[in-house]
């Protein structure tokens, strides 16, 4: 088995991997290469696109505050230092980019590095670059009005495009010829022709997820709410028209979807998923609230908005595995709830018979005795009720130590599954990696899988390398026909045929390496071998003899 | 090069099929009915907002006036502590009277809801929605000392008398009839 160890190194990277771009380039070179370069993976290229969007959005967030006079008054200073701080970081990212333009082949298609400049500041990018910031300066020797200056502060949103723009063209490449709904589908669900737009589309709505939510827990500060109401109501409803339209779009191509083909069929089971039935919940409390609030009142639908945050869901492992873990673990699960339930029935009821002549309006009857058993096994003790009698106070102590144990169940249970959980991935991984090793060669197909598998599993390079050196022993081994036991080899007829192969091997260089004469008369005298034996010993060895002598 | 040249043009883009135009249509009037059920929430938010405005002017002009009352020759005689030439104590429903009666300068108030003046309510009524925009406008007196809350806080009614100094809560009610803390002031 000839598994080519660098070959295969070379492809799978852990989360932690970086680019190893070589120290000795040009310093020009080396920081476009670690900065901007598209082309080069694992390089800093889509961090620094990621930041540079994130100071976008907290810009535009700025604005908006800015518009309120209640929170930009008294905070005029730190709009203004954040202005500048914006200012400074967009100027040296468009700075550094105009340095290394001549190593952009975009720019520098000719060699001709002065033109190479010139062509990056008129290319369309750079120019809205320049726009971000050069208001900023302009006021220093210019009188802009202030409303002027904040309407042209909005143009570093325009930023955006310069991600927005590379991962549209990189969508149409890689739908060409597909048809509206199935763009539609790579637009909103994960799949192989998604690309960074997918990714973008997945960002956005979980950043309008967390707006939407933390404007939800703000609104129930009175103080705020009192100030940001309106802005809260905006936001409410552009989070509402985001949320529909991406309901309406799931459910109009998810049959596309493997399994979700038929029209009718299709579309109902992908709304009757947990995924949809949380974003129909998302949307439904805004269009009640406001289409039936003459008939009811319905504002405490509002905190269903919460809900949202469970649309993340869709967007991390976790909640797969926990449904697995809780899943797995159900039936002990039920039973540690079954013993818990027959210990505070009969707790409460103890309590009851204790305490009732004592405290008849604490232990009025046995549901407000479970009231207080449940607080006392949960180990919470608020001491509101608390027993006064011999006996009460006997049976507490009791409780109160099985309830540590008790409660402590679920909690262990939980928390091994988890563990387990990640030990059974991790495996799955090793044999995935074991499978995938079966031929010496892992495809750019299988390393992106186990790329995608080590990100999720949140697995190190060396981790990575680890199970493929464990996968790779196990095949190694598993190619090793001799230290399999026979029932074994007898199993797989290929491997009987190589154990055989390998048996007659060693007879024959046993006939070379030995005193064949003594052999023979060791053989017959003590009768150690039978006739048959002996005659197939001597025919194996004359064949021999006559192929080597031939 | 060739090929992929050659991979493009047998890739030409499939039009949208009649089933999608459908759709858009839909999403088009979906975005169009969610911005106008938004635009419905706006615009009550922006009443609540006016109300608010009036809540906050009547704070003001009842700390102005808690300031200068007191003083001699103040203009609303009504709003003014009794002096010893009157035959009874002046009372909170005469000045609101004189305060309220155009063309006094909270006449002019108006509730958006039901673009009527303002009027001074007992309660929010969340049941019955009469009281929609509306203010209320309640006295705090102080507890005895060891009581749970230092301040117990009632609906000043006509008949109280605002010879001495009052602490007062002007709330209002917004579009749901829920109230809304405008301000506690002195007056």
């Amino acid at each position: 088995m000839d598994v080519k160890q660098d070959d295969i190194r070379g492809k799978i990277r852990g989360h932690d991997y970086r680019a190893d771009i070589p120290t000795d380039l040009p310093f020009r070179k080396w920081l476009y290469s670690w900065l901007f370069d598209p082309k080069i993976e694992f390089n800093y290229q889509k961090e620094v696109e990621n930041w540079i969007a994130l100071l976008i959005v907290v810009n535009l967030m700025a604005m908006l505050f800015e518009q309120v006079p209640q929170i930009y008054e008294p905070h005029a200073g730190l709009f203004h230092v954040f202005d500048i701080f914006s200012v400074i970081v967009f100027t040296i990212e468009y700075l550094t980019r105009l340095y290394v333009s001549p190593e952009d082949e975009e720019f520098n298609s000719d060699g001709k590095k002065g033109l190479a400049y010139l062509r990056y500041i008129k290319s369309p990018f750079a120019v809205v670059d320049f726009l971000s910031v050069a208001p900023f300066y302009l006021q220093a020797f210019l009188p802009i009005d202030l409303r002027m200056l904040r309407f042209l502060r909005l143009l570093r949103i325009l930023k955006i495009f310069r991600i927005l723009i590379p991962a549209y063209q990189q969508f149409v490449i890689a739908n060409k010829g597909r048809t509206f709904r199935q763009k539609m589908h790579a637009l909103v669900f994960p799949s192989e022709y998604g690309g960074s737009l997918h990714g973008l589309f997945d960002t956005f709505i979980v950043v309008w997820v967390i707006v939407s939510v933390v404007s939800v827990v703000l609104e129930s500060v009175s103080a705020i709410e009192y100030i940001l109401h309106i802005q809260f109501i905006i936001v409410d409803a552009i989070a509402v028209g985001i949320f529909t339209m991406e309901y309406c779009m799931r459910l109009y191509c998810c049959v596309e979807e493997p399994g979700f083909e038929n029209a009718v069929t299709g579309r109902f089971k992908q709304a009757k998923s947990s995924a949809s039935i949380i974003d129909f919940l998302a949307i439904l409390p805004f269009f009640l609230e406001i289409i039936l609030h003459h008939l009811m009142d319905l504002r405490f639908l509002r905190v269903f908005r919460l809900m949202r945050l469970l649309k993340l869901t869709r967007y991390t492992g976790a909640t797969a595995t926990l449904t697995k873990v809780i899943a797995r673990e159900m039936p002990v699960l039920g039973a540690s709830a079954f013993i818990m339930l027959l210990l505070v029935i009969l707790t409460a009821s103890l309590g009851y018979l204790f305490e009732h002549d004592a405290q008849p309006e604490k232990f009025d009857n046995i549901p407000q005795s479970i009231y207080w058993a449940v607080i006392t096994l949960a180990s919470v003790g608020y001491g509101d009720i608390s027993p006064v009698t011999a006996g009460g106070r006997i049976m507490t102590i009791f409780l109160a130590l099985l309830g540590i144990g008790i409660f402590a169940i679920p909690a262990a249970l939980l928390s091994s599954a988890f563990t387990d959980q990640l030990r059974i991935e991790r495996e799955t991984l090793t044999n995935a990696l074991y499978e995938m090793l079966s031929d010496g060669i892992i495809s750019e197909e299988e390393a992106e899988i186990i790329n995608l598998e080590a990100k999720r599993l949140h697995l190190s390079e060396e981790d990575v390398n680890r199970l493929i050196d464990k996968a790779r022993k196990e095949r190694e081994l598993k190619d090793d026909v001799s230290v399999l036991p026979l029932h074994k080899i007898a199993a797989t007829s290929e491997h009987a045929v190589e154990h055989y192969r390998i048996l007659m091997s060693q007879i024959r260089m046993l006939g070379i390496m030995t005193d064949r004469e003594k052999f023979e008369l060791v053989a017959i005298q003590n009768s150690r071998l039978s006739p048959e034996e002996l005659a197939l010993w001597r025919q194996i060895q004359n064949n021999e003899s006559e192929s080597s002598s031939s | 090069m060739a090929n992929d040249d050659n991979n493009d043009n047998s890739l030409d883009d499939v039009g949208m099929t009649n089933t999608d135009r459908a759709f858009l249509v839909f999403l088009f009037g979906v975005l169009i009915l969610t911005g106008w059920l938004g635009y419905e929430a706006y615009l009550e938010g922006h009443r609540t907002e006016t109300t608010k405005q009036s809540g906050e002017t009547w704070g003001k002009w009842l700390t102005t006036a808690g300031a200068e009352r007191f003083n001699k020759d103040y203009a609303i005689s009504a709003c003014a502590p009794t002096d010893a030439n009157s035959n009874a104590p002046h009372v909170w429903g005469d000045c609101l009277k004189a305060i309220t009666t155009k063309p006094a300068e909270l006449s002019n108030l108006i509730n958006p809801f039901t673009l009527e003046p303002i009027t001074i309510v007992a309660a929010c009524d969340k049941e019955e929605h009469t009281t929609t925009g509306q203010m209320i406008i309640e006295k705090a007196l102080p507890t005895p000392p060891g009581s749970a809350v230092p301040f117990d806080v009632t609906a000043l009614t006509d008949s109280d008398v605002i010879d001495k100094k009052l602490q007062i809560h002007i709330t209002i009610c917004d579009g749901g009839d829920y109230p809304i803390k405008i301000a506690e002031v002195e007056f």
